[in-house]
């Protein structure tokens, strides 16, 4: 007649400190919050293509970078800048209740940059309700070097409606900001009506 | 037999106890805590018939009138093909024992969703009418007030909307109580005037 | 008896292990984790000195008083002037960055007299919003402070802070203090007035 297996003390220490081992393992390599688990979805698409998300049906009508950007309206101004202004048009068009597109982010290489809030007319502005298509521009102020990498030629504009969407889906257009046409001074356009992007 | 019992409960008694406390604070979180969100019910939705009107606090509420303007209306509004504005009138009248403080109310305007989605749109009061060529009546207010000087008060409410709307729109009012009796929420549907004006 | 010893040694070695990883635990948490502290040192600088730490860089220009606000024709209220600092500040992270973390505070007299709130931070170069700042690009802001028209402003100081890093207790690293961490010190002897 053998003993139990466990009856054996070393053993049992043993099998006491690989399930310790086990556990600390796997509280070690637990995903936290910042692992990209519950990170949005995005959904790309080239400029001129109509792009349907959760919240909204989206199209990137054009890209232009400027030096300065005169904004219209009672308090015209020119806003400079020590770098480049990378000015999107967009039409877009919510589906349920009226969102703002304020915490968009044009993304060159890796580096994060946020649009520009301080233009009384752009688009990230206004919210109409569903079924009502508005062109506009935002804009995002970059440095001029980051125009010149070659990350220029694919860089993103992620339309965002809050500053961390998770497990949202997220409109995603590349842009080719290299060949992008360039001037001196952009009057910014204030938003209009549109026809509709989708029923 | 009894022996083994005893002794069994005694070499156990502390967890038997645990087991006991835990068990009844449970039950008792459980079934009579208010853990859960008990006591709002899913926020009841009333749906008016046109012509009807409601009383909330003290005052009434209903849709006297719409209207449906698009560029080609004999009122003619300033707005793109394929858009509308869709304009309600909705007096608000104390009555003799309206409430000293009667909460909160809001409208907007809401349809069901015709792209396969869950739920309803819904759309605010454009802020500033006039920019498409709609004039607003002299005398409304656009946003939802319980009148504090005895006074009918009528909100004019303008909103953008597709113009293949109106048949299936309806006017939302969402009351907010105040404080005293817990804030809760009652939202009326009105349906609108199947004649509108334009 | 052998296997007695044999046994309280095990112990012991045990113990002294445990007791040393316990040790070492304790040491760590005590001496406020395993981040590296960039010294509590606070540089003096010149204006049109580079100021750097960590990611961002700041470059204080100029220091002006004056009773209406640069470029507009708001007055300070009585007895108050403006006081602006114009800096240049680079945001050298991969994400935006807001002006709360970089804060540029002034000291004009004593202790008593420090600011570090001021009444805008304004763009040099024209738009309604300051914040935030961009990767890369150097952004001239306009520190605006309302002060006293009865100091003398030539004792100004002005200090450039951060403020996701707070003074702490040096012994029991309380941060409950929550001052911004300073960074550099600038001695301002000119500065310049306006109407």
């Amino acid at each position: 007649m053998s003993r139990p297996v466990l009856a054996n003390r070393p053993l049992r220490i043993l099998v006491a400190l690989a399930l310790l081992a086990v556990g600390m393992f796997a509280a070690a390599t637990a995903p936290s919050g910042d692992d990209g688990v519950p990170a949005e979805f995005l959904v790309r698409a080239e400029p001129g293509e109509v792009v349907t998300t959760r919240l909204l049906h989206s199209r990137l009508d054009g890209a232009q970078i400027a030096r300065s950007v005169t904004t219209t309206g009672w308090r015209a101004e020119q806003v400079r800048t020590t770098g480049r202004w990378v000015v999107v048009t967009l039409t877009l068009q919510t589906r349920d209740s009226s969102e703002g597109i304020s915490s968009s982010l044009l993304v060159i290489d890796g580096v994060e940059y946020s649009s520009y809030t301080g233009f009384d007319g752009d688009l990230s502005k206004y919210g109409e309700g569903p079924g009502v298509a508005q062109r506009g521009a935002i804009a995002f102020e970059v440095p001029a070097a980051a125009l010149e990498t070659s990350g220029a030629e694919h860089a993103e504009v992620r339309l965002q409606t809050q500053v961390a969407p998770k497990l949202d889906d997220v409109p995603v257009f590349t842009v080719d900001l290299a060949s992008a046409s360039r001037v001196d001074d952009l009057e910014l356009p204030e938003p209009e009506l549109v026809k509709a992007l989708a029923p | 037999m009894r022996a083994a019992i005893t002794a069994w409960a005694r070499r156990n008694g502390l967890a038997l106890g645990v087991l006991v406390v835990t068990a009844g604070a449970m039950v008792w979180l459980v079934g009579f805590e208010p853990l859960l969100p008990s006591d709002s019910p899913a926020q009841r939705t009333q749906r008016v018939a046109t012509g009807d009107s409601i009383e909330q606090q003290g005052s009434t509420f209903e849709v006297t009138k719409a209207g449906f303007f698009t560029r080609d209306s004999d009122n003619a509004v300033d707005v793109p093909a394929g858009y509308a504005l869709l304009g309600v009138l909705l007096p608000i009248t104390p009555g003799a024992d309206a409430a000293a403080e009667p909460g909160t109310c809001d409208i907007r305007l809401v349809a069901p969703r015709v792209d396969g989605g869950r739920g309803d749109r819904t759309w605010t009061t454009v802020v500033n009418p006039a920019q498409y060529d709609y004039g607003l009546s002299t005398g409304t207010t656009t946003y939802c007030t319980f009148s504090d000087d005895g006074d009918k008060a009528v909100f004019e409410g303008v909103f953008l909307v597709p113009d293949d709307v109106y048949d299936e729109a309806r006017v939302q009012v969402t009351f907010t109580a105040p404080k005293a009796e817990d804030f809760r929420q009652s939202i009326y549907l009105f349906e609108l005037p199947s004649d509108p004006l334009g | 008896m052998a296997r007695d010893r044999a046994r309280l040694r095990r112990r012991a070695v045990i113990a002294a292990v445990a007791g040393a990883l316990a040790l070492g635990v304790v040491l760590v948490i005590a001496l406020g984790g395993l981040d590296e502290d960039e010294g509590r040192a606070v540089e003096s600088y010149s204006l049109g000195d580079r100021i750097e730490v960590g990611d961002f860089v700041t470059v204080v220009d100029a220091v002006t008083v004056s009773r209406y606000r640069l470029g507009t024709e708001s007055e300070a209220s009585d007895g108050r002037l403006w006081l602006t600092v114009t800096a240049t500040q680079t945001n050298l992270t991969e994400a935006p960055m807001f002006l709360g973390r970089v804060r540029i505070g002034v000291n004009y007299g004593s202790a008593l007299t420090q600011a570090t709130e001021t009444t805008t931070v304004d763009r040099a170069l024209g738009g309604a919003a300051a914040a935030p700042l961009q990767p890369g690009v150097a952004t001239r802001l306009l520190y605006v402070f309302e002060i006293p028209d009865d100091i003398d402003a030539r004792d100004a100081v002005v200090g450039v802070y951060r403020t996701d890093r707070v003074y702490g207790d040096p012994v029991f690293g309380d941060t409950s203090y929550g001052s911004p961490y300073p960074v550099g010190r600038i001695a301002v002897d000119e500065i310049e007035r306006r109407a």
